[in-house]
């Protein structure tokens, strides 16, 4: 893949417009007329180095970090325990406020789930109806305690800023299937977590991998709406710059770079009117909004709804990696270091409905099979209070889940200790995160690399294993 | 000396016996006076530091009572003992060179040693100090020192006066967590451990520590959390009491003070008989004139009070530097002055790195900091020869690491390298095109002589990049024009014996700057900060900073601001690399994106009006003003064709437009134009 140096593409106009349903032309159309039927035009490529199980993804990123004994990992021992100093129990370690309080039990309770019986908190109604689809990891650990650092790591398989963010990865592998979406898609709902925007960013990898960081509403990325007054005004001008074009052609010859910044230049007058199109959900049937929850009275369920119904519009109009940012419910993302119960609830509140909305609609579409869901924060919490009523950052076990195409729904996988503080059984670290999520999509983590600085760069550096059992 | 103790005890000095005193003497009476009025101070306020010496001079009734109240701190002994349990990290009363670690002139050149002369100021008054110990000290003569207008200053808890002002302890291992320091003055501490996380200052603020001390302290910080991780305390101060003599580790309990050297000199002269007192005097001022010659001094209780004897006569005039030292204070100060004159005192830059410990790295092992292999010795690369460092090395190493890279003799691999980087930007691929990897991995050169004789030819011209710009760009390789023949297509499809020009595509910088240039509003100063990037209302996130003017008031994109999460998005688009590593080699995209900028960036389309306005009011007649706007947009005249197409367009507008809109128009295709980014 790219072995050596990054080529620009090098096809010309006309091979463009003639390449079969791929090409551009086919493109543009099925970006103007893209409606609930349109899947088949986009064909999933089938993957890189074996057959994709998935062909997208969209990513649920639960900023701040959400605690695993209060939504998927209950520990009873937390309750036999609960007020009584750690280290009575637990060899404590430091932590990043190293406030260290009481053992704490959850504020909620725990119940089995569908036919798997999968345990889910009081804090999901919505998203426990749906146990079955879930492979739930709750022996996830990252190899960093503080948010930014986690976050790069997350996403780029790096503590350190400037590598190439998972989506740009995924893009540079894949590509995109629609030449006017690019391959990477960041849903801000509002909050850009710690680290910046450079969580997604493309590195090294060329600027055209990077993720596009959608707002929420009809213009939603920079420079999408023309600046001229009326449509004609900018096509006739559009107009003249492809006739000083094509004279300039005739002239010098045909060039492939030319060619193609023509042709960037149509799918860019495209995209002014398919982008706020595909952000508009007054299309959808009022049945659809509110099952994602969109007409939502609180207003953070709202935002995260209308993302989670935009992303499957983009799935359907065939975007790569999809990354869905939290909305801001008024205290604070999922980083409760105090006042645990009103924080984790207002959070919850926000994505429970959503998510649950955005699994039921993939499958009643038939599209689940075809896309994996990642549901995850950047590491977990402490089994004892931060002061008396929070947690803090716990990067030794937490729990996350992947849903939809070539994962075995119904399933747990590993375990944390008794306190759920540590991962002790089926340890999976971000790096075999990142590889079973490349491997779903057909690419060996190992043979995804990008020439940089004199070395075969991968996101999985060189680490990684795919996590098998979790897999159909 | 003056010993009437019942006339000046009454507090009356009478004008006449004083003369005659002075005169006596051989002191000047306005000095006497001024002495007297001094110790009649001392005498009064027993909490005045000479309180025990005036009682001796003005009450020599009182002989040898008075000492046997307990001194307010340690003798030598005692102090010593006191961390006897605790472990040296630094004496700056006996420092190794590389243990200095400032990061920059305001501590002086090292510590001040005890007997040292110094200027001293106090309420604007100049007087010559001896050191009544050894420390280091804040340099008054560099107290001046600021930033100049418009500098960034490290944000948060650290402070933002620290560069310049920092002075670094050597690195150590923290064991049980302790660490105590002697210090007086105004001071921030900053612990640096590990590799801890700077937000805004460290992410821990028990690491920065604000010290405010009229007198000498120690104080002890718990870093406990860090054990075992490496660590060193930044000093920074701009005060110039400012003084630190110890920095030790281990144990919670804070050793003890030395007794103020000025007791310690009133306790000893106080038990002498008056005959004794005054030869104790003569022999001590001899001494400290032996101390002043001397470069090893040692940081004793008993050279403390010679110099602060010394300092006692000093301040009442009985000692003068123009008869015994040949340095009238006054001259001192005028030379300080003249040098003063020469600092530049306000500056934009300031350290970021400052040299610190040596110390050789452990191997990570497959990556990890937490899978330690061998000690890595620091050397130059293997493949260049695989210098070491001299085992008497001090510090990082950084500077033999320069000097290794820049011996050209041993090998010419720099100016290689950096000459092929021109010749990559300037004909679009370098003669080695891996450009970052002269390597085994690297490509080899296709024209190995030639850079030879460019990698010569830059050394000899000073190692000038532009007379090596110049040279490459007035040969006939770099002047020839794009379309290959048929014959270079055949044989040599990838054009690497460059028999016609590579297609270039400008970068973002380049198509800004163009756009600013073209349109008359490009502002070439040079220098000076960083102007904010215009940031979109898509550009979010923590640490947003202020947006920036949509013209970035017309300065080159060099001096747009680079921050790392709130980049140009303009730049980003056009290729501008991540800034987190070297790039010797841009990617070039081709994508939609770039066409949406250039169709809808509120920055493309103010400078298209700018243009055209600017072109409205040079000439009248449309053809003449086209010739101008292609030969500045594109450098040639515009074909008749073209000039054709231009006029249709502007004829057939809607009528509503104006003339002013119209050119802004045509002015904004000229920048679409695939040949303004696409060099031919």
């Amino acid at each position: 893949m790219h072995c050596g140096n990054f080529q620009p593409r090098a096809l010309s106009r006309r091979q463009m417009l003639i390449g079969s349903a791929n090409g551009f032309g086919a493109l543009a159309f099925g970006v103007l007329h893209a409606g609930e039927n349109n899947k088949n035009k986009l064909n999933p490529s089938g993957g890189l180095h074996h057959q994709a199980k998935a062909k997208n993804i969209i990513f649920l990123y639960m900023d701040g970090a959400p605690s695993q004994m209060d939504t998927f990992d209950p520990k009873p021992l937390l309750t036999k325990y609960h007020g009584e100093t750690p280290d009575k129990v637990l060899k404590v370690l430091p932590t990043q406020f190293n406030s260290i309080g009481k053992i704490l039990q959850s504020p909620w309770k725990f119940k089995q789930y569908g036919q798997s019986g999968i345990w889910v908190s009081d804090l999901f109604p919505h998203i426990s109806k749906h146990v079955d689809e879930l492979a739930v990891i709750k022996s996830a650990v990252s190899n960093f305690p503080e948010h930014t650092s986690a976050n790069y790591f997350l996403h780029t398989g790096s503590g350190l800023q400037g590598r190439p963010s998972w989506g740009a990865w995924t893009s540079y592998g894949l590509g995109s299937f629609n030449k006017t979406l690019p391959g990477f898609l960041v849903l801000n709902g509002g909050l850009i977590p710690p680290g910046g925007l450079d969580n997604f960013n493309s590195g090294f990898l060329p600027a055209a991998y990077q993720g596009s960081v959608f707002k929420y509403g009809p213009a939603p990325v920079a420079n999408i709406s023309r600046k001229e007054s009326s449509e004609k005004i900018q096509k006739d001008k559009l107009d003249l710059v492809s006739r000083l074009d094509r004279l300039n052609m005739q002239k010098n010859g045909t060039h492939d770079q030319i060619e193609s910044a023509i042709a960037n230049q149509e799918t860019a007058f495209l995209m002014q009117t398919s982008i706020p199109d595909l952000m508009d959900i007054k299309t959808e049937s009022k049945a659809t909004q509110d099952l994602y929850g969109v007409n939502s009275p609180n207003a953070p369920t709202k935002i995260f709804g209308t993302q989670c119904l935009v992303a499957r519009r983009l799935l359907e109009r065939g975007a790569r990696f999809i990354e869905l940012t939290c909305p801001s419910v008024g205290s604070d993302r999922w980083d409760q270091h105090s006042n645990l119960k009103d924080g984790h609830q207002k959070n919850a509140l926000a994505v429970d409905q959503p998510i649950a909305g955005l699994i039921h609609d993939l499958k009643a579409k038939g599209m689940l099979d075809s896309t994996l869901i990642l549901w995850s924060g950047e590491f977990g919490r402490t089994p004892f209070a931060q002061g008396n009523d929070g947690r803090d950052h716990n990067p030794f076990g937490f729990t996350c889940w992947m849903a939809g195409g070539g994962v075995k729904g119904g399933t747990n996988y590993g375990a944390t200790d008794d306190f759920g503080y540590h991962a002790i059984e089926g340890k999976a670290e971000i790096h075999d995160i990142h590889a079973t999520m490349l491997h779903l999509l057909g690419i060996d983590h190992k043979k995804l690399t990008f020439r940089f600085g004199g070395r075969d760069m991968r996101l999985t550096d060189v680490h990684g294993e795919v996590i098998s059992k979790i897999l159909v | 000396m003056p010993n009437d103790g019942s006339l000046l005890a009454l507090g009356k000095i009478n004008k006449s016996e004083l003369d005659k005193i002075a005169l006596a003497e051989k002191v000047d009476p306005n000095t006497l006076a001024e002495f007297l009025t001094y110790l009649l101070k001392a005498d009064a306020d027993t909490k005045h530091q000479d309180n025990f010496l005036a009682k001796k001079i003005l009450h020599p009734e009182l002989k040898g009572s008075g000492n046997k109240s307990p001194l307010s701190g340690a003798n030598d002994l005692e102090f010593k003992e006191s961390f006897k349990n605790k472990k040296l990290i630094v004496d700056y009363s006996n420092l190794s060179t590389s243990d200095w670690m400032p990061d920059d002139f305001s501590y002086g050149r090292g510590p001040v040693k005890i007997g040292a002369l110094r200027i001293s100021e106090q309420k604007s008054l100049h007087e010559l100090q001896f050191a009544e110990y050894s420390a280091a000290m804040v340099d008054p003569f560099w107290k001046d020192l600021k930033h100049a207008n418009g500098s960034e200053p490290e944000p948060g808890a650290l402070g933002a006066n620290r560069a310049g002002r920092i002075l670094s302890t050597p690195s150590f291992t923290l064991e049980d967590g302790w660490v105590h320091f002697l210090v007086k003055g105004k001071a921030k501490v900053y612990c640096s451990v590990g590799a801890h996380l700077m937000i805004a200052g460290p992410l821990h603020g028990n690491l920065v520590r604000t010290i405010d001390m009229n007198d000498w302290g120690w104080v002890s910080i718990d870093l406990s959390r860090y054990k075992n991780l490496p660590a060193h305390l930044e000093f920074s101060s701009d005060d110039i009491n400012f003084a630190l003599r110890f920095v030790l580790q281990g144990g919670q309990d804070k050793p003890l003070l030395p007794t103020p050297a000025r007791e310690f000199v009133a306790r000893t002269l106080f038990a002498l008989d008056d005959p004794l007192f005054y030869q104790e005097i003569q022999k001590m001022i001899l001494e400290l004139a032996s101390l002043v010659k001397q470069e090893k001094v040692v940081d004793n209780q008993k050279n403390a009070s010679l110099a602060s004897l010394g300092n006692l006569l000093i301040h009442c005039g009985l000692i003068k530097f123009d008869t015994r030292a040949k340095l009238p204070i006054s001259q001192l100060l005028e030379k300080q002055n003249l040098l003063q004159a020469e600092v530049c005192w306000e500056s934009q830059l300031g350290l970021a790195l400052h040299e610190g410990t040596g110390i050789d790295e452990k191997v990570f092992v497959r990556g990890s900091h937490k899978s330690l292999g061998e000690p890595a010795p620091r050397s130059f690369l293997t493949a260049l020869g695989g210098a070491k460092l001299p085992k008497d090395n001090l510090g990082s190493g950084r500077l033999q690491l320069a000097d290794w890279i820049t011996n050209i003799e041993a090998d010419p691999f720099l100016p290689r390298v950096m000459v092929n980087r021109i010749w990559h930007h300037l004909l679009g691929r370098g003669i080695v095109a891996s450009v970052d990897n002269f390597g085994l991995l690297g490509e080899k050169p296709t024209h190995p002589e030639l850079l030879d004789f460019l990698a010569v030819q830059f050394v000899e011209d000073g190692w000038s990049v532009k007379k090596t710009i110049k040279k490459i760009m007035l040969s006939s390789v770099y002047q020839t024009s794009s379309p290959p023949s048929d014959i270079a297509k055949k044989i040599d499809p990838d054009n690497l014996f460059l028999s016609h020009a590579n297609m270039k595509r400008l970068s973002g910088e380049s198509i800004r700057d163009a756009m600013l240039f073209i349109s008359g509003e490009m502002n070439e100063t040079m220098f000076g900060p960083a102007v904010n990037v215009n940031l979109s209302e898509f550009q979010e996130g923590r640490g947003r900073p202020a947006s920036g003017p949509l013209d970035g008031a017309g300065r080159r994109s060099i001096y747009l601001s680079v921050r790392r999460n709130f980049l140009s998005s303009f730049m980003l688009a056009f290729d501008s690399p991540i800034p987190f590593s070297t790039v010797g080699k841009r990617s070039i995209s081709n994508v939609p994106s770039q066409a949406l900028i250039l169709m809808n960036d509120p920055f493309v389309h103010q400078q298209s009006e700018k243009w055209a306005k600017k072109i409205i009011a040079q000439t009248t007649e449309p053809r003449a003003r086209l010739d101008t706007m292609f030969w500045q947009a594109l450098n040639r005249l515009p074909s008749s064709a073209e000039v054709e197409e231009c006029l249709g367009y502007l004829s057939a507008s809607p009528t509503a437009t104006t003339d002013s809109e119209k050119w802004a128009s045509i002015a904004h295709s000229l920048w679409n134009v695939k040949e303004f980014v696409w060099i031919p």
